[in-house]
């Protein structure tokens, strides 16, 4: 069986923000799917530092990343680069479907068993300290490109 | 990863966030999480393993389809 992540893995400036930041939030109530999941449309977000030809990379240092890019979910995954300061990203550039599972949804599609695959997938750097304008700005500026996508659902990967 | 969730609720937008470790996800309450048994950097299972990725995306994805109301957080095997 594979190795199950664990904080104690994780360097010290980490498990400090993981502990400042695992604040217990509220919860909210789930948005129901409107359709069947063989009609809807799935838009993936993975956090694993994803970056498409042409773009900025990630910014690596302490104060982390709250940005995030776009990229058309059939991208050749080969043609992608990877900046994450916290993880091996050798895994991702050897299988990207391990952390961005572009070409996995894609087969879903194929089999049927979701409607399509959005067309526009996102990509994030996980490491946000600063979560202000994550929830200020990216959030809500990832939740409006899906809206203009008429996507159903979201699978967020972290890594 | 979990506050993007819960602003795509908010917009009507079912989510499902992969989960690598536990605390994060009750501390965070995504409003659907799939704990999995993996490590860092590999949440649908480590590279090279086109199945078991396939596994645990549709484990992902079946949650979407469940009724219910507040946060489910469930646990997925390893394999």
């Amino acid at each position: 069986m594979p190795d199950s992540a664990h904080i104690r893995d994780l360097d010290p400036a980490t498990r400090t923000w993981l502990r400042i930041g695992l604040r217990s939030r509220e919860p909210v109530d789930r948005a129901p799917l409107r359709r069947p999941l063989s009609g809807a449309r799935v838009a993936v977000l993975s956090t694993g530092g994803a970056v498409p030809p042409g773009r900025e990379p990630f910014g690596t240092g302490k104060l982390g990343d709250p940005s995030f890019r776009t990229l058309p979910s059939d991208l050749d995954p080969a043609r992608l680069s990877w900046t994450h300061p916290h993880y091996d990203t050798e895994m991702a550039r050897r299988d990207p479907d391990a952390v961005f599972p572009l070409r996995t949804l894609a087969g879903l599609a194929e089999e049927g068993r979701i409607g399509s695959v959005a067309p526009t997938a996102y990509s994030m750097m996980g490491y946000v300290p600063l979560t202000r304008t994550l929830i200020r700005e990216t959030a809500p500026a990832i939740g409006e490109a899906m809206q203009g996508e008429e996507v159903d659902a979201a699978l967020l990967c972290p890594a | 990863m979990g506050l993007v969730a819960r602003e795509l609720e908010s917009r009507g937008i079912a989510t499902v966030c992969l989960v690598l470790l536990r605390e994060v996800a009750e501390a965070v309450k995504p409003p659907r999480g799939l704990l999995v048994p993996f490590g860092w950097g590999e949440p649908l299972g480590p590279p090279g393993r086109a199945e078991l990725h396939r596994r645990v995306a549709l484990a992902a994805l079946g949650m979407l389809e469940e009724a219910g109301e507040g946060p489910a957080l469930e646990e997925m095997g390893g394999g």
